[in-house]
């Protein structure tokens, strides 16, 4: 099995590693975690409140390469969409980007999971309604 | 046959392994394909696939985790990568300690780490150690079974804490 330049590259150099202060009213957290291998990851995203545009986006991942890579790849594509672009990134385009295996595919519905939360975690903390997603389709 | 029945042994969360190897040693004697060599292929076949049986039981049992799995699987309360959440206060547990084992560079701070774990890995077994150790089948609830999955998932985020250690 080989993986794709891209993803060595976002795991060895991970883009977006950080942390954001979650007690801002700007910044949601999303916090979710595979039970199966035990990886957790938590991706934050920051706010312009006047554009209701993502103006940062930060992750920290302890687990497989190929879930610190989703999680990379999925801050990059955060910032500059706003909120509600945001929440159409599914996972499949993380895989495809990635060119993931078939096995790592639940790392990036991890990434998927995190930017709903995250996306939640701002809606709930700014008095608006939180989404209801469907449930992701694991292969 | 489920594992269980194998070795005839109740159906249980906690096996006693100590005390069921010499029950192990007279199953894989009785399988052996040498004493069936004269049998047709049919017998030859059955034995072969019980003697596969037993030895997957065995390695099981033998680890506390698998035949928790094991068990729940069997109930159909459990199934491979389904998706399963688990309180944030956890998770954020999880984190926090997955964050001081990457920021630590003192062998004194590694023994402390440690001792975080065995403390949350002990804090999640006491609410599910009486269900644990005195399974009854039949007798014991679904809700009982479904709080020792919880326990299960937990576990696994502390091994994954351990394993990184090593």
């Amino acid at each position: 099995m080989s993986y794709s330049d891209k993803l060595i590259d976002h795991y060895q150099n991970p883009k977006n590693v950080g942390t954001l202060d979650k007690s801002k009213t700007n910044v949601g957290t999303g916090l979710v975690g595979a039970p199966e291998c035990g990886d957790v990851m938590r991706l934050q995203i920051e706010v312009d409140e006047a554009t209701g545009i993502i103006k940062d986006a930060k992750f920290k991942t302890f687990g497989c390469g190929s879930a610190i890579a989703s999680s990379s790849l999925a801050t990059e594509w955060l910032k500059g969409k706003s909120v509600d672009e945001a929440v159409t990134i599914d996972n499949m385009a993380i895989v495809e980007e990635l060119n993931l295996p078939p096995v790592k595919i639940h790392c990036s519905v991890l990434a998927e999971d995190a930017i709903k939360a995250a996306i939640n975690d701002y809606r709930q903390k700014n008095g608006l309604e939180t989404l209801k997603f469907e449930e992701s389709v694991i292969h | 046959m489920n594992y269980f029945e194998l070795f005839d042994i109740p159906v249980q969360l906690k096996v006693d392994t100590a005390s069921l190897s010499k029950k192990f040693f007279a199953l894989s004697k009785q399988f052996h394909p040498d004493y069936f060599a004269n049998e047709t292929e049919q017998v030859q076949t059955d034995t072969l696939e019980k003697a596969a049986l037993l030895n997957k039981a065995w390695k099981t049992f033998q680890s506390p985790d698998a035949t928790i799995k094991y068990l729940l699987q069997e109930k159909g309360l459990l199934e491979e990568e389904e998706k399963y959440d688990l309180p944030p206060s956890f998770l954020m547990e999880v984190m926090d300690i997955n964050e001081l084992l990457m920021d630590s560079e003192e062998p004194g701070q590694l023994d402390e780490i440690k001792f975080s774990i065995t403390n949350l890995e002990n804090e999640i077994y006491a609410p599910v150690k009486d269900i644990i150790e005195n399974y009854k089948d039949g007798i014991s609830s679904e809700k009982e079974l479904l709080q020792v999955k919880e326990y299960y998932y937990k576990k696994k985020y502390l091994d994954r804490l351990l394993r990184e250690i090593k």
